[in-house]
This record gives structure tokens, C-alpha cells and sequence, in this order.
């Protein structure tokens, strides 16, 4: 058996006035995606391993 | 271009998608032997159990996956008698909630030929934008309990993840989230 699914851990005290006060704080920073420069080379790598499978 | 069904998301040919038949997946190999195991083993108990679905990231003309998936409801909760009126006061908010609603990424791995690649910045990229697209229910935050290693905790901060608490820096996994309402594509 792999190891059990952890929980979440609920925030208490200074901890939840923390992360209460960081998500109103950081929505003036938004975020996008995050670029994926390799995921061409991963395809290739795909295609490769693919040809490998067949032979 | 993206195209969008219920339970799949595609993007520049490439396919998440849930996995119908996890017999499919039994030669997984990430090179971790828990993510294995789960894998292999227990997402079909837990799929049973209505506890976890597993999804597979794969090339769009491929049959094989490269990194899998399982993911589970969670929540990101405060408990704290006094919070609600003081938060009310001191942070100037009408609307405080004790319990946000969240996805949680229970398992992750990236299959051993594919690593080094971005595959995973880029499954973690499709997972976001399928749970602000389009959603049964609300879903506010993607949760993570990230193995605390130097590379697994640096690859969820690339990620825009932070650390929920400073209590399990010691433990052996850490949990991180990522606000979905921060994400603007």
C-alpha cells in the first residue's frame, strides 16, 4: 500500500489571520501560466519512446 | 487552441484526461516507488471508494501516458473562535469564509523518459485551467501535500505554490496551495 492521502492541515490562530491576510494581499498579484520551454523536446521524447514500443 | 469536455482538457495537442480503465496504467514508471504503488494499486481502491480520480497527461496522437494524476475534493479551513470578527474589523472585509473550497493533487509523477522536460510545469498549467473553466462547483485553491525535498518543494514554488503552514516544516511532506483567483490567462 502506498502511503495514505495527508490532510490538509486547518489553520489556526496567527496562521489563519496569515493566510487570511496573504490571499486578499496577493490577488493585487496575479499570475499566469508558467512557460514550458522543453515541451517540445518532451514531445520528441514521446515520439522516440513510441518507436521504441512498436520495434 | 484548447478544446474542453467535462472530465478532459486538451491544449496544443496534448490531453488530460480521466482514465477509464486503470489496468491501462499498470507499467507506470516515475521512479518513486510510493507513486508507483498508488498507482498501480491503490487508485482503483480509492476510485472505488469515491475518494481519488486518476488522470492521465498524454501526447495527442500517443496511447501511453505521460505523467498521471489522481485528484481529490479538499479544503483550506480556519478555525478560530474570534477570527471571523476580527477579521471583519481588522482587515476591512465584509465576507470572511472559515472554509474555502479546493482541489487537491493527491498524486503526481512524471513517467522516467519524460522527466526534464516541463512535462510537469505543463500538466500542473492544464490542471489550473481546468478548474477555472467550466466547473460543476466552486473551486478556489489546488492544494498539494509535496514531498519535502529540495527538488519536489522547489518545483511547486516554480509553480507559483506556497507553503499553507510553517507547523510541517519538519515532516515529511509539506502542504502548499495555489489560488485559482490569482490566475489570469
Amino acid at each position: 500500500m502506498a502511503l495514505p492521502i495527508g490532510n490538509t492541515p486547518i489553520l489556526k490562530g496567527k496562521e489563519a489571520v496569515r493566510f487570511s491576510e496573504k490571499i486578499q494581499k496577493d490577488l493585487t498579484k496575479p499570475t499566469k501560466l508558467i512557460p514550458t520551454p522543453k515541451i517540445e523536446e518532451a514531445r520528441r521524447a514521446v515520439k522516440e519512446y513510441a518507436t521504441k514500443r512498436e520495434k | 487552441m484548447q478544446q474542453n469536455e467535462r472530465n478532459s482538457f486538451s491544449k496544443d495537442n496534448w490531453i488530460l484526461t480521466k482514465i477509464a480503465d486503470l489496468d491501462t496504467i499498470q507499467n507506470f514508471d516515475c521512479g518513486d516507488h510510493d507513486l508507483n504503488e498508488y498507482f498501480q494499486h491503490d487508485a482503483s481502491i480509492h476510485r472505488k471508494e469515491l475518494l481519488t480520480e486518476s488522470y492521465s497527461l498524454k501526447e495527442a496522437t500517443e496511447d501511453f501516458p505521460v505523467a498521471l494524476i489522481s485528484l481529490c475534493n479538499d479544503a483550506i479551513r480556519s478555525d478560530f473562535p474570534i477570527l471571523k470578527e476580527w477579521v471583519e474589523l481588522h482587515l476591512n472585509r465584509k465576507k470572511w469564509y472559515s472554509s474555502y473550497p479546493a482541489v487537491k493533487i493527491a498524486r503526481f509523477g512524471v513517467g522516467i523518459p519524460f522527466q526534464g522536460k516541463s512535462i510537469g510545469s505543463h500538466a500542473i498549467n492544464m490542471i489550473k485551467e481546468l478548474f477555472i473553466t467550466d466547473n460543476r462547483t466552486g473551486c478556489r485553491f489546488i492544494t498539494i501535500d509535496a514531498y519535502n525535498t529540495d527538488s519536489v518543494l522547489n518545483f511547486y514554488k516554480k509553480n507559483e505554490f506556497q507553503f499553507l503552514s510553517a507547523k510541517d516544516k519538519h515532516k515529511r511532506t509539506r502542504s502548499m496551495f495555489f489560488d485559482l483567483k490569482r490566475l489570469t490567462l
